[in-house]
């Protein structure tokens, strides 16, 4: 039965594993929300599989030590603290060590802890990713059916106006990639509509400059028209 | 910009792998490219029988053609 302090620092060193690999999505996905990212099923079986992985290195760590860390270092591994970090850190290097690496369809794939990890994380990632664009497009659907397609144009030009001038540069290129080549106007209003969502927070930020811009062309024809007419020539 | 189409199917296919079917917009986006590049990769990648396309809906009461977004994944 493992005493007070092993649970302890078992459950510090799983704390660290899961704030790392919460880091990596969020550096991810910088423009969801914190509900979008982490209130999915699929990544809570993620932290789980970086939980059990860390769980697995924290207890195996007196005896593969060695591999982790330098031999001088060895005996600070009794600290249940060190030993805790060293696990919650380094978990990863053991999860991704492969006994042989093939390649199928161009692919590397490890075979050992790295063929399980990958082949895991890889499958609950991309499911995460796919749950996260069909929010997207429903969040899309409500806006598309609320708004004629040029004032998705109109929110974008009132959005790039307010960006500071590192964020407009980008901004701009993502939408000269959008204009490029005539898009069907479906295409194009899905396109302007995710980079609107790029840079504000979440569902209400890009529905408040939708229906602000909405409120603005109401009282002024002359600028929906222009708008209208704009939308036209870009689109096929 | 001039893209290689060899490299622009390239981009395509691996966005397609790792981050599962997408609309052309969402591939504007993950692979960096404009819209008429990848349209015309969709285009070149569908010949080859590499994708399938499926189209869906956005708007119930806009016309069918208008409103439905084609949505790639990979043939596997």
């Amino acid at each position: 039965m493992p005493d007070f302090q092993t649970i302890l620092g078992c459950l510090l060193a799983v704390i660290i594993a899961i704030v790392a690999s919460s880091m990596e999505l969020m550096s991810k996905y910088q423009a969801r929300t914190i509900g979008e990212i982490f209130f999915s099923p699929y990544y809570f079986f993620f932290v789980l599989l970086n939980a059990v992985f860390c769980t697995l290195v924290y207890w195996a760590l007196p005896y593969i030590s060695g591999i982790l860390v330098r031999s001088e270092f060895l005996p600070s591994l009794e600290n249940p603290l060190v030993r805790a970090i060293t696990a919650g850190l380094g978990y990863l290097v053991i999860a991704r060590t492969s006994l042989l690496d093939i390649n199928i369809r161009g692919q590397t794939v490890g075979i050992g802890f790295d063929g399980i990890y990958s082949t895991l994380a890889q499958y609950l990632l991309r499911h995460h990713d796919l749950r996260l664009r069909r929010k997207m497009w429903e969040d899309f659907q409500k806006a598309f059916s609320s708004y004629p397609p040029h004032i998705f144009l109109g929110a974008v030009k009132l959005l790039m106006r307010q960006l500071s001038e590192y964020d407009r540069e980008e901004f701009e290129t993502t939408l000269a990639r959008l204009k490029s080549g005539q898009p069907k106007s479906l295409d194009f209003c899905y396109g302007l509509y995710i980079l609107l969502r790029e840079y504000t927070e979440g569902r209400e930020g890009a529905e408040a400059f939708l229906s602000q811009l909405n409120e603005v062309l109401k009282s002024d024809p002359s600028f929906e028209k222009t708008l209208r007419e704009e939308f036209a020539a870009i689109t096929s | 910009m001039e893209y290689s189409q060899k490299e622009v199917l390239k981009r395509v296919l691996l966005s397609l792998r790792q981050q599962g079917k997408q609309s052309i917009p969402e591939l504007v986006f993950s692979t960096r490219l404009p819209y008429g590049v990848v349209q015309e990769a969709v285009k070149t990648l569908k010949k080859r029988g590499l994708i399938r396309i499926e189209k869906v809906n956005a708007n119930p009461c806009v016309a069918e053609d208008a409103s439905s977004l084609e949505i790639i994944e990979l043939n596997e």
